[in-house]
Order: C-alpha cells, then structure tokens, then sequence
C-alpha cells in the first residue's frame, strides 16, 4: 500500500470504534444479549402444558376418565375444573386459561346408547402458539374418545381384537418432519430471529458511524486521511467493523449450533461463509442507503425501517409466496432473506451446496454494486450539511 | 388572600404554559414528527399488508403413489381439495420427488405406499407418509392439517362400514359417535395477521413515544449547553410542573394516534374487534403515560440524538418476545417474567389483546390495568429523580 492512506484510514476506522462506548455496546453487546435472551427464553423448545379448564357437566366415570386423558397430555396442563360454560369463559377472558373443554350432561349414558353426545373446546389463537397447542391435545382427546367407545363396542360384540384398531382409524398417517422433528420453536425463530438482530444491528452502525462524520463536519478530514480516494476512506472505517461484526457473527453461530446443538447437517463452513457474505452485504447495503442519502437521520430512518420489517418481510414465520406478491419482491433485496434460505438449504435440510448457489450469488451482488453510488458520498463529505 | 389563589393556581399555569411550549418545540421539530407520526401512520399500514393475506392456503406438495390404484388416486385428489395443500405433482420415486424439495417446487412429500389400498381390503391400517420442511412452522401445520382431516373423512366411512358388520344397532351413528366442535376464540379465521398485528400495534405506541422523547430530551440538553445552561423553548417550570406539562402534550397528541391505530387501522384490515372500544381507550391511558415517563427516563441514557436509533429500535425485538406474544409468558423462567413485568407494553399487549380479541371488559383486565398505574407512578419518580440530579448539577456548574 504505497501512500493511498490506507493505514491511516483503517487507524481511524479503529480510533472512532474505540472512542465511544456506543460502538462497542451497538456492535458486540446488543447481538450477543440478543441472542443470549432469545435462546434462554425458549430452552424449552416448546411451551408445552398450557394452561386450560375443563367443564365437566357429567360427573360419570367415563367423563373424568376423558378428562385424564386429556390432563395426560403433554401440551395440556388443566388447571382448573369448572362448574359452567360461562365461568370458563370468563376466566379465558382473564388470561387465566387458553382454552376450555366441555363434556356436556349426560355424556356417559348418551355415548353408550349410541346418541352421539356432543364435546365442545375453546381454544383462544389471539395467542397463536399456545392457543394451537392446546387445540392440537383436545382435538386428540375427542378423537381418542370416540376410538374408545367404538373399541368398546366392537369388543362387546366379540370383534377380534387385532380388527379394532383398523377399524377405528382406517389411515393411519406417519409424519416425519425433516430437520427439526422436535418442533421445536428455540431452532426455528433462533436460527432467524438472532442474524436477522445482528443485521439490523450492522446496518444501524454502518450508515451511523458514516453519517456521523457529516454530522460533526469531520468528513473533510476523512477523506484527506485516505488521500481524498472515497473507496479507501470507507474501507478503512468498515474493514475494521466488518471484523468485529463477523467476529460476533461466529460467537452466535457457536451459540447456535454449538452450545445450543442446532440442527447443522452441512459443513460448518458453508454456515461461516454464510456468515461471512451476511456481514459484507449488509454493510454493502447501508453503505449504498448512506451514499443515496447522505444524512445521518434519514439514512438511520431508512436503514432502522429496513431492519425491522426485514424480522416480518423476509419470510421467517410467514411465507413470502403467500405474501402480496409485490411485498414478496421486496424481501429479495434483504440479505438477511438470502442467509435464511442458504440455512435452511444447508444447516436445517442438508442438501447439495449445488441448491443454494444462487442464494451465495444474491450475497455477493450486495459488495460488488455498493460502490456505485460513492460518487454523490464523496460529495456530500467534501460539503457536509447537518439538518438538525 | 390573592397570595393563596397565586400559590394554588401557578402550578397549573406552568403546566399550562409547559404543555403549550412543548407542542411548538414537537411540531418543530422533524426528527420527532417522524417518530410521532410517520411511523405510527405508516408503520401500521405496512405490517398489515405484510400479513394481511392471514393463512398459509395451497402449500406445495409432491405425490409418490407406490399404490396407483383407484383409492390411493382419491386419497391424493382429496388432498389436493383441501384448502392448506396443494398436489404439484407426482414424481415416480422419493430420490425425484427429493429433488422437487430441493429446488422448492414443493415443501412436502406425501408417500403412500403400495399395499396402501390392498390394507383396507385386508383389514389392517392403510399408511400414509408425509415427508414435510420444517423452515417454516406454519407450512408443515398446513400439510399437517390437510393429511388429517383427508384421513378422518375418508376413513370414517369405511369405519361406518366396518361397524355394521360386527354391531347393527350402532351403525347410524357409527361414523362419530361423539361429535365434538371446536371454536377459535379471538381470532376465528385462525389468521396470522389477526394475530400478530394487535400486539405489534400496541407495541409501535410505546416504541415511536419513547424515540420521539429520545429526541426531544437530547434537543433540549443540546439548547442549554449551547446557551450556558438556559433553553430558550422551555417554559421555565419548576421539574413537576414541567413533567407533568410535557405527558400531557404527549398524551394529547397520541390520543389521536391511538384512535387511529387501536381502531381504524384494525378495522381497515378486519381484523377482529370485540372489545369495547371505549374502556379499551380507558385501559390505554395509563400505557401512554408509563411509556411517556418510561421514555423520560430513557431519554437521560442517550448522548447524541441519533444515538437514539442504534440503542432503541432493536428493543422493539425484545419487547415483543417479552410480553408474550409470541412466546406465552406461563413458559418463561422468572428473570424474563421480572423484565417484561417492568416494561408498559407487556401489560398493554396483554389488556389489548384480551379486550379487543376475546372481548374482555375493564374488570377482566383490571391486573394489567393496574400494573400500568403502578408503573406510571415508578417511571414518573425514577424520571423525577433523573431530572433533579440533572438540574442539580447544572446549577452547581454554573
């Protein structure tokens, strides 16, 4: 590096990182208490024995027999046995219970003669997880009710027993759910969730720590430190970032797939390379927002919006495809939505590298046209304007 | 006697001026109009239309029909007749169907295998596999729903047949002895929008309130060190009377927002709403005000204005996990009870979400109501004491 400024720019790079508690805190502490609070709030997996009520009207043996059932559940816990529809009600409305069964009047002695007494549940989905789990173990309970009155009657009429179970449940359906047969939630929204933190994060720093020298009228000065060549001065502020953030970046896939043992059915380096492009094209991407728009409030008004809808737009709970298709596009420029797809394609299913080669290609598309728009920071620098 | 009616009215006449001054200073202010009403206008808007199409409807999925007899062929078609799934194809063994997965044609394989129609000639259980992708929870519970009711219907009929073999006199019913219904209470489309959205509303409230203070506090503090310790926008009020002025500027301002948010925006987008609109608006303003003071607290932490930015917006992330939206909080260890139990939003997602989806009044809801004074009076004294220790270390410099 003959005299292009190099050193004195990455120098600088580091001193304005050092200088101010805030970098440090945006850059290492936020992703990693981030990461440490998704993934201790979740150990479990899933939140399993929610809370419900069952009514039971009947008070028979058969019916308390149905409510063990139900208790034996692993995603039910009932807490309460209530006397009444609107009782239960009320106590759902009170965040009390999730939702409630109900075995009616005279369920015992309608069932076995055969006048079909009706099971009623409440599942309450304003708490979807919950709400679905529950709906999933009284969904079973009624099913296994019914198997079992009709297990007794063909058994009392001398059906031989290795006919009963056919005929109860004709299909039998065998689910295997390929990567995460736990289903658990902590791999699912840690494995998202936790970059997509980290991006936002890069983003924010990124166009600050750029912006910021506008805003105090220093960029002059940057500039001069690497001999008035844009491209040096900027990599001389980002080298540096780019390896705390991708040093982070390692620290929570250690977290992940290491201390937490995710799912990661590939090689790790295709997850760190993974990693790697997330870090630059991130930076890319802020870098291009700040050169568009060289103002340190509304590049950080862009790139926080950005951000936080990437935890919604790029699909990680909510299919894209089932998205209005022009909502659908925008996920395409995130590159969170890029590190996302080559985890599922690598880490979670394991598939052939061959699969995700366009979503590494998306990756580097971000660095190689984050400069076109050096030209209109250039000038923004050599005459910084800050509007407060 | 004028001297008494002085002492007793001055107070609200500071208010008075406080909350008259600190309008201007907002309306003048464009980094606070974009946190006070850009984002809360926008933001909204946008979440909705990100969710607003609520189901995963017609999932992809590819058929390997080992079988191909005339039962496993209505099996499939079934199958591709429900609402969740949608049959792309058929691929002639699991390695080419693999490979549909791998190039996302499809996030599923159902496998049915050769004996499948043959077991129920037989007698014995037919089987179906299905092979599913579980990137995304929400596909595989499609899938997951379609293969079981196509399987309950289909195989109630047979088991009708198989009962009015061995016991007559229970064939009318035979098919489901014990009929059960279920109801989807709060949110009956079962839709994601419907669910996620009335918490991300309550919670865009809180997060544009205290980023919008962020500014105005560090605004202010950059006034007086450029004019040796004095702020030429501020009412010069004693610190009550000034915090007390400011809430309710705040508060005046976001109570159109709130309407706005709380209920045309849902109302746009039908989602449901089954509250009370009005003890809903009750229930809201002890929210605002510990989400004002909350932010008064926070704006004291904040050097440059646009520090703002890199510390506050990734809270919105945490605050929506703790108030248990998405994780229920009866799941959560105590420490991470303890945090959300200190944050406004927790209890106003709560509130919200159990008057506006499951229709709950005021007095259902009186816990989290409470806790909302209870932290308006803790932000408003820990925001006192800040302000106090900031004045008081002015005066000693000057």
């Amino acid at each position: 590096m003959r005299n292009l400024g190099f050193r004195k720019s990455i120098t600088r790079g580091f001193v304005q990182l050092a200088r101010r508690p805030i970098y440090l805190i945006a850059m290492i502490l936020i992703p990693i208490a981030t990461a440490l609070f998704l993934l201790s709030l979740m150990e479990d997996g899933l939140p399993s024995r929610v809370p419900a009520a069952v009514v039971d009207l009947d008070h028979t043996e058969m019916s308390r027999s149905v409510t063990r059932t139900l208790d034996a559940m692993q995603m039910v816990n009932v807490t309460m046995k209530l006397n009444s529809y609107s009782e239960a009600h009320d106590a759902m409305q009170r965040g009390e219970i999730f939702g409630y069964f109900i075995i009616p009047e005279g369920f015992a002695q309608k069932a076995l003669s055969a006048r079909q007494p009706e099971i009623s549940y409440y599942s309450n989905l304003t708490y979807y997880v919950p709400g679905s789990l529950l709906f999933k173990g009284f969904k079973i309970t009624s099913n296994l009710a019914s198997g079992a009155l009709i297990k007794n009657v063909l058994s009392g009429v001398g059906a031989p027993e290795y006919m009963i179970m056919p005929a109860i449940q004709p299909y039998s359906t065998h689910v295997h759910p390929i990567g995460n047969p736990w289903m658990s939630y902590a791999i699912y929204l840690g494995n998202s969730f936790i970059p997509c933190a980290l991006a936002l994060m890069i983003l924010l720093v990124t166009s600050y720590s750029i912006a910021i020298e506008i805003k105090h009228k220093t960029s002059r000065q940057w500039l001069e430190d690497a001999n008035g060549s844009m491209f040096m001065a900027v990599i001389g502020k980002l080298l540096p970032q780019t390896v705390i953030f991708f040093t982070v970046g390692l620290l929570i896939q250690a977290m992940l797939f290491g201390y937490s043992h995710f799912p990661l059915n590939c090689s790790i380096w295709y997850m760190i390379l993974d990693m790697f492009l997330l870090v630059i094209a991130c930076q890319s991407f802020a870098l291009l927002v700040v050169s568009a728009l060289p103002n340190l409030r509304i590049a950080l008004s862009v790139c926080s919006l950005v951000g936080i809808l990437s935890f919604s737009v790029a699909g990680f709970s909510f299919p894209t495809e089932q998205m209005y298709s022009w909502i659908d596009i925008f996920s395409y420029i995130l590159p969170i939505r890029y590190y996302f797809l080559i985890y599922i394609d690598q880490a979670l299913n394991g598939i052939p590298l061959f699969f995700s080669k366009t979503y590494y290609a998306a990756l580097l598309v971000f660095p190689l046209i984050s400069t076109s728009l050096l030209w209109n920071l250039k000038r923004a620098c050599k005459n910084p304007v800050y509007i407060p | 006697m004028s001297n008494i009616k002085n002492k007793i009215l001055t107070p609200f006449i500071d208010i008075f001026m406080v909350w008259k001054r600190e309008f201007r200073n907002v309306f003048k202010d464009v980094g606070v109009m974009i946190f006070f009403l850009a984002l809360p206008t926008l933001y909204p808007i946008v979440y909705s239309l990100i969710y607003n199409t609520e189901l995963a409807r017609e999932v992809p999925v590819i058929v390997v029909d080992d079988c191909r007899t005339e039962g496993s062929r209505e099996f499939v078609r079934n199958i591709d007749a429900s609402q969740y799934a949608h049959v792309v194809g058929y691929a002639a063994n699991m390695e080419e169907a693999k490979r549909g997965m791998h190039e996302k044609e499809a996030y599923g394989i159902l496998q049915l295998p050769s004996d499948f129609t043959e077991s129920l000639g037989r007698g014995v259980q037919a089987n179906a596999n299905l092979y599913c992708d579980m990137s995304l929870l929400i596909r595989y519970k499609g899938l997951l729903i379609s293969l079981t009711n196509v399987a309950m219907e289909m195989g109630a009929k047979i088991q009708a047949q198989k009962i009015d073999d061995f016991a007559p006199s229970y064939t009318p019913v035979a098919s489901n002895p014990i009929p059960s219904f279920s109801i989807f209470m709060g949110n009956p489309e079962q839709g994601f929008a419907s669910f996620v959205l009335p918490g991300i509303l309550v919670l865009i409230l809180q997060q544009s309130l205290v980023l919008g203070i962020a500014f105005l506090g560090v605004g202010e503090r950059d006034r007086r060190k450029k004019n040796n310790g004095y702020d030429p926008c501020s009412a010069n009020a004693g610190i009550i009377p000034t915090m007390i002025g400011k809430a309710m500027c705040y508060y005046t301002i976001y109570v159109a927002i709130t309407v706005y948010i709380l209920h045309f925006v849902p109302h746009f987008f039908s989602f449901p709403q089954f509250g009370n609109i009005d003890q809903i608006y009750t229930f809201i303003m002890p929210f605002l005000f510990a989400s004002i003071f909350m932010g008064m607290v926070f704006q004291n932490f904040i050097r440059q204005r646009e520090d703002a930015f890199l510390i506050i917006v990734f809270t919105s992330v945490i605050f929506l996990f703790l108030s248990g939206l998405t994780w229920p909080r009866y799941a959560m260890n105590r420490f991470w009870i303890l945090l959300g139990d200190i944050i406004p939003g927790t209890w106003g997602v709560e509130g919200f979400i159990r008057m506006n989806g499951d229709g709950a009044t005021l007095e259902q809801t009186a816990y989290p109501y409470t806790m909302l004074w209870i932290l308006t009076g803790a932000y408003f004294i820990i925001a006192y004491a800040c302000y106090r220790f900031i004045d008081r270390r002015r005066k000693i410099k000057q």
